[in-house]
């Protein structure tokens, strides 16, 4: 479980996130979305680990975050975060990575040696994975990155815009298969942020959407549909929380008569 | 039958290529003088009896032998070759065995090269004889002791440390001076014996802990000291990229424990001492908090090298949260250390008290402060309230520089 209790942040004097409270029961994936420069990728690295909030804290499993050597260490046992541009050796061929990645996080050789072909094929880098990282596309490293979260087997995984970076309409369709069968599973939890509402409506048990500094919703689809009184797709749904003045001019523009 | 592996003790003869080196280098100088006597008609021998012509034959003769002695640890110690080291691992030896490719101790065919230099150095330089020797010497010691760290024998390390300033003392004149090179060649042998009895040497981390065999008490230094670079996982650490290495479940650093820093201190003290002591090097108070100043500021570096605060001055004065205690803790202990070498120094000067000892209890003090004081590196790294910053990496091909902040 990820609890997210009170959590601010602001960058100079600007409030960047301002008491976000939520929690994410075991098995569930949550996406964060939400406007550019809201706060989304603050409140992924805070979740993270990667930064420490100016108030608030966080929770993993019921062991605060940073409180000590001991509950930390065994929070990145169980957790793993994908930045929206990680930075990957780009000397190292793909396969190496991906071993010295899963033996950071303790997974067996024999078990990485059978693991990592699937993935390399399941992103079409099986060709690719001998190549030093130096020479592969962005595309190619968005998919290696996705391979690297992937292979630790974590049972928590942060991802930020995983579905953005130039992947193509293979690895988007395998990224999401992938992420609906280890929720499906049960005991993997899943934040992320994204803005592709075709991707993570089928995937999302949970919808969080930054505003303002402001978790402005925190719910299911179902009931925020119910909510906005909107039947649609969750970018419509989306458009009429955070933009509903958006649609109205959309409105009026095409139903304005033609001159 | 497991055949005995030979003593090749022939095989720490010099390599042709080295010997001819040196010798075409001597020859070249004697010729070069000769032919430059004859044709500008000067007295046979008026240019080679020189003294800057003595110092060069010196400089040649002692460049063999530092070379010479390099070439002795380099070839024969698998500490400094990793291949022999693989192979060796794949073969039955032990350290009860003699080393298959030739021994690290010096035989007889080390006297015959160096009785050959010496005698070279007796007949044609005003240094005489001694000269290949000593650099032999010092070379070779000064190289064990550095491949005894390589292999982690921390304690006869320590016991070098602490020996080899001592010839420094005017105490130590004569017999005492001779003694304690005799010591320190004793626990050089020693250290030598304990390295290869550790082979294969595996080096250890905070996350893999060596196994300690029973019946022997491990040396704290052993496990609480690493050279980073020489560590294995490290390497691999370093080589997973970002977040992944920051945000690693094995963040392989070992918190220094008082007796280590105690030990580092206390060496460092023994040393200005010897320092001040001997070849009568003043420490002035400016001097020290000067060296003091920079120390703190190195283990500030250090703790801040990939970290920022969460917020900077200017949020800060923004927010009123002027002090942020979880990140702020990484100043404590830098602070400390100059304010200790102010009040030190003051204390000191004021009680008139200013001494090699004073002196060097005061750096041991500093320095113990400053291995001692918390956080620990670790503590810091899993708890503080800091952020981890992107990698900056200025690499051309590098295309992924920049991070988002939302």
């Amino acid at each position: 479980m990820i609890k997210v209790v009170d959590v601010s942040h602001h960058y100079g004097i600007r409030p960047v996130l301002s008491h976000i409270n939520f929690e994410i029961p075991t098995g569930q994936l949550v996406v964060l979305m939400g406007q550019n420069g809201v706060g989304k990728s603050t409140l992924l690295s805070i979740v993270a680990g990667l930064m420490a909030p100016a108030k608030g804290y966080v929770e993993i499993n019921g062991i605060r975050r940073r409180a000590t050597e001991a509950g930390e260490l065994q929070i990145r046992r169980q957790m793993v975060f994908l930045p929206d541009q990680p930075w990957l050796p780009e000397f190292r061929t793909g396969r190496e990575w991906l071993m010295a990645v899963g033996e950071l996080y303790d997974r067996d050789a024999e078990q990485l040696m059978d693991h990592i072909p699937r993935l390399l094929d399941l992103f079409q880098l099986t060709e690719k994975g001998e190549a030093p990282i130096r020479t592969y596309s962005n595309g190619q490293k968005k998919k290696l990155a996705i391979c690297g979260a992937l292979v630790t087997e974590a049972p928590i995984l942060v991802l930020d815009e995983p579905f953005t970076g130039g992947l193509d309409a293979a690895a988007l369709l395998a990224l999401g298969r992938v992420l609906r069968h280890l929720t499906a599973q049960g005991d993997t939890t899943i934040l992320m942020a994204s803005q592709i509402g075709e991707m993570i409506e089928p995937l999302a048990a949970r919808i969080a959407i930054l505003e303002g500094a402001r978790l402005k919703a925190y719910d299911t689809l179902e009931a925020l549909r119910a909510r906005t009184g909107c039947s649609g797709s969750l970018s419509e749904v989306y458009e009429r929380l955070v933009h509903p003045q958006t649609l109205e001019q959309i409105e009026n523009y095409f139903s304005r008569p033609k001159a | 039958m497991k055949a005995r592996i030979p003593f090749h003790s022939n095989a720490v003869w010099p390599p042709l290529g080295m010997v001819a080196v040196f010798a075409f280098a001597y020859v070249m100088l004697e010729g070069g003088l000769w032919i430059i006597e004859r044709a500008a008609g000067l007295r046979p021998g008026l240019l080679s009896s020189m003294p800057e012509v003595f110092n060069v034959r010196s400089g040649i003769l002692g460049t063999a032998a530092g070379i010479y002695a390099l070439f002795r640890l380099g070839r024969f110690h698998p500490a400094f070759n990793s291949s022999y080291a693989a192979w060796l691992k794949s073969t039955p030896w032990s350290s009860a065995r003699p080393l298959p490719l030739g021994p690290i101790h010096p035989v007889w065919q080390d006297g015959v090269v160096l009785g050959a230099l010496a005698a070279v150095g007796a007949w044609h330089t005003s240094n005489g004889w001694q000269l290949p020797l000593i650099v032999f010497g010092f070379t070779y010691l000064i190289g064990l002791l550095l491949l005894l760290a390589f292999t982690q024998t921390w304690f006869p390390c320590l016991l070098l440390g602490f020996l080899w300033p001592c010839p420094l003392l005017p105490a130590m004149d004569g017999l005492p001076r001779l003694g304690i090179f005799a010591a320190i060649i004793l626990v050089t042998w020693f250290g030598l014996r304990k390295s290869l009895q550790a082979f294969p040497w595996e080096r250890t981390s905070s996350d893999n802990p060596p196994a300690v065999p029973p019946g022997r008490a491990k040396s704290v230094l052993e496990v609480q000291v690493q050279i980073p670079a020489l560590s294995r996982a490290s390497v691999q650490a370093s080589n997973v990229g970002w977040p992944f290495q920051s945000l690693s479940p094995k963040p392989g650093k070992v918190p220094i424990s008082i007796s280590t820093s105690a030990a580092v201190g206390a060496l460092s003290g023994w040393w200005i001492y010897c320092l001040m002591a001997g070849p009568q090097m003043p420490l002035p108070p400016e001097a020290l908090l000067l060296i003091a100043g920079m120390a703190a500021l190195i283990r500030l570096a250090i703790y801040c090298s990939g970290l920022g605060p969460s917020f900077n001055l200017w949020s800060r004065l923004a927010s009123g949260q002027i002090i942020i205690p979880g990140f702020d803790q990484v100043f404590v202990t830098p602070v400390l250390v100059v304010a200790l070498a102010i009040a030190g120094g003051i204390l000191i000067r004021h009680s008139g008290a200013w001494s090699s000892e004073t002196t060097a209890a005061l750096v041991a003090l500093l320095n113990f402060v400053l291995l001692s004081g918390r956080p620990t590196m670790r503590q810091w790294l899993l708890t503080g309230q800091h952020r981890y910053r992107f990698p900056v990496v200025r690499s051309a091909m590098n295309k992924q520089l920049f991070v988002s902040n939302s």
